[in-house]
């Protein structure tokens, strides 16, 4: 089987795994605003060297995002370095994905459920999106969006469960939304390990990446940062 | 010993090639300033996202004109600070993947290191010890140099840098950012005798600089031309005139005072603002009557960009420097915790 590295730095957690010979290795650790420092150590924990052909990887997945502006360039950055370096290609995958598929190995979601995947978005709006499964793996539904808490637009759901910290947000949700949730997992992250699967139907399907194509999902495009002609000054 | 370089601090991703033996082989830059510009200043996310966009398109292009495969790098150099947090882990986090892919070392290398030793790439290069005059967009630094790493700080700006009040007084005019060099062309066509700027801190003993009442001094200048009637053209060169002399003028006290209170002969001036002619004329002027001599680096190595990082991470690799486990990016990072170089391995 396909030999895959995978990075996630999207929330809080920095994680990587390594999957080689149908055996699973990881790195999870909760240390926020400190990803860049410690994600080459873990690295080198799982991997002797960079020499990541030698050592049986044939793709490199990562987390795009949405999640921390800064986690995503941190992956990014990675796997573009990687990817470049060793000439293997990458493959893209939603960190809200990726967290649909770390609670679905943990048992807090089944393979019928429909789930609403959040992430904590800061300044009081959340990261969300819609997915099901198919054969196990993440389908995209609907989203992704960044939004305020009461404003998630999710349609026509007839049973929903909620993971990911934007749960915290839980209370704010649309009456529609909490009416139709079943269930609510606050307490998760998204783990490396488990963009493998959702990696390898990607590869399956020929949906690849150059190193210059890796690139951050941000889902929130707008800044608050003020222009000129907004500041009321000439230029 | 050839080394890849990557500079991502601020606002410009640059990239260079250089080589211990061959020197300088490729550099390419892409400035964001056209990003930035309708924001009056850098906005730090935008920098980051342009960052991660850029930096490999670029990498490409310097091996293609050097003509080398990656595989002829020996090792990677990247700004790991002073500057933008965020931008500057783009370059260090990419620096750091690059290395360990190709298995060779890596090491996070100081922006103001790379802007002082940006001269070392002129063929006419200074010869250690000298006096730098750092003027960036971010600093304003008199450096005693003694050699690669041996830096003591005789003076600095107790508010803004040179580069920073150039940017303001060109806002005040409205002069886009960054406006150093719309402020030099403006003043070519100013009357040097119409306003007398203060030249501040000249009559206190010192090296140390202060230039927010310059930008006062700009500010009330520009209300009273405005009150007068309405600011013309020709209010506007004047003042960007008044200013520029100003500046230049103080730099040019303080770089003589400096020079003769450590009894040495050589300046040398970097960052942004060295581009500037009339700075760089100012200085020649001076010092050659001091019997001294003035080095600054090519008007395009005068602002950020790879080489001066490629450079200056080749001379410290070289000598057998290596990062550790951990990243560390230092938005703030006093230039005298650097390291000297070790002797066996000095350029
Ligand atoms: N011809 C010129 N005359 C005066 N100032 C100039 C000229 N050209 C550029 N500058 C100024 O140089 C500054 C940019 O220089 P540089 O890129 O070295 O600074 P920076 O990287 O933003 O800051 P730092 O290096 O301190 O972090 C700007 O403030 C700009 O206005
Ligand atoms: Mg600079």
């Amino acid at each position: 089987m396909t030999g895959i590295l995978a990075i996630e730095t999207a929330t809080d957690a920095c994680s990587v795994a390594v999957f080689v010979d149908g055996q699973y290795q990881q790195r999870h650790e909760v240390i926020p605003r400190q990803h860049s420092q410690r994600l080459f150590g873990m690295l080198q924990e799982l991997l002797p060297s960079g020499d990541l052909r030698a050592h049986g990887i044939e793709a490199i997945a990562y987390g795009c995002g949405p999640g921390s502006f800064t986690g995503l360039r941190i992956a990014a950055s990675a796997v573009q370095g990687l990817a470049y370096a060793s000439g293997l290609p990458a493959v893209a995958v939603s960190s809200l994905a990726c967290q649909v598929q770390t609670a679905l190995r943990r048992g807090q979601v089944h393979s019928r459920d429909t789930v609403l995947s959040t992430i904590d978005a800061r300044i009081n709006e959340v990261y969300g999106a819609v997915y099901c499964f198919r054969q196990g793996l993440a389908v995209l539904q609907q989203g992704p969006w960044a939004s305020a808490p009461a404003d998630i637009p999710v349609m026509n759901a007839q049973s929903l469960r909620a993971v990911g910290n934007g749960c915290r947000f839980l209370d704010k949700f649309p009456p529609a939304v909490r009416a139709v949730l079943q269930s609510s997992v606050k307490q998760l992250l998204p783990e490396a390990r488990d963009l493998v699967p959702l990696a390898l139907e990607k590869l399956r399907c020929g949906d690849i990446q150059s190193p210059a194509q890796v690139q951050p999902v941000y889902v929130r495009n707008e800044i608050s940062w003020k222009k000129l002609s907004q500041q009321g000054k000439q230029s | 010993m050839l080394i890849l370089g990557l500079e991502t601090s601020c606002d410009e991703t640059g990239v260079a090639l250089y080589d211990m033996a061959r020197g300088l082989l490729a550099d390419a830059l892409f400035s964001q300033v056209d990003i930035h510009v309708e924001y009056g200043g850098v906005v730090p996310e935008l920098a980051s996202r342009d960052h991660v966009r850029k930096v490999l398109p670029l990498l490409e292009q310097v091996l293609a004109e050097a003509g080398c495969t990656p595989q002829e790098i020996d090792g990677v150099a990247y700004t790991a600070g002073p500057g933008l947090v965020g931008a500057l882990m783009v370059g260090a986090t990419l620096a750091r993947a690059l290395a360990w892919g190709w298995g060779v070392p890596v090491l996070g290398v100081h922006h103001m290191e790379g802007h002082l030793l940006a001269p070392m790439l002129e063929d006419e290069h200074p010869q250690f010890p000298f006096v730098a005059l750092l003027v960036s967009g971010g600093h304003t630094q008199l450096v005693r140099v003694d050699g690669i790493g041996q830096y003591r700080m005789l003076g600095e700006s107790l508010d803004d840098a040179a580069g920073e009040a150039f940017d303001k007084a060109a806002k005040m005019l409205g002069l886009p950012y960054p406006g150093g060099p719309h402020i030099a062309r403006m003043a070519q066509r100013g009357d040097p005798a119409r306003f007398d700027f203060p030249r501040p801190m000249v009559n206190r003993p010192g090296l140390d600089f202060s230039f927010s009442g310059l930008k006062t001094y700009t500010l009330n200048t520009v209300a009273e031309c405005r009150q007068a009637s309405e600011l013309t053209e020709q209010d506007r060169c004047d003042i960007a005139r008044a200013f520029e002399d100003a500046v230049v003028a103080t730099l040019v006290i303080k770089c003589r005072r400096a020079l003769r209170q450590e009894a040495l002969k050589t300046l040398v001036i970097a960052g942004g603002v060295s581009a500037n002619l009339r700075l760089r004329s100012a200085l020649e002027r001076a010092l050659d009557k001091e019997g001294a001599r003035v080095f600054y680096p090519a008007a395009k190595y005068c602002t950020d960009n790879g080489a001066m990082i490629a450079y200056a991470g080749a001379q410290r690799l070289q000598a057998g420097q290596v990062d550790d486990e951990q990243t560390r990016v230092r938005p703030r990072w006093p230039m005298e915790e650097l390291p000297p170089l070790d002797a066996a391995g000095a350029a």
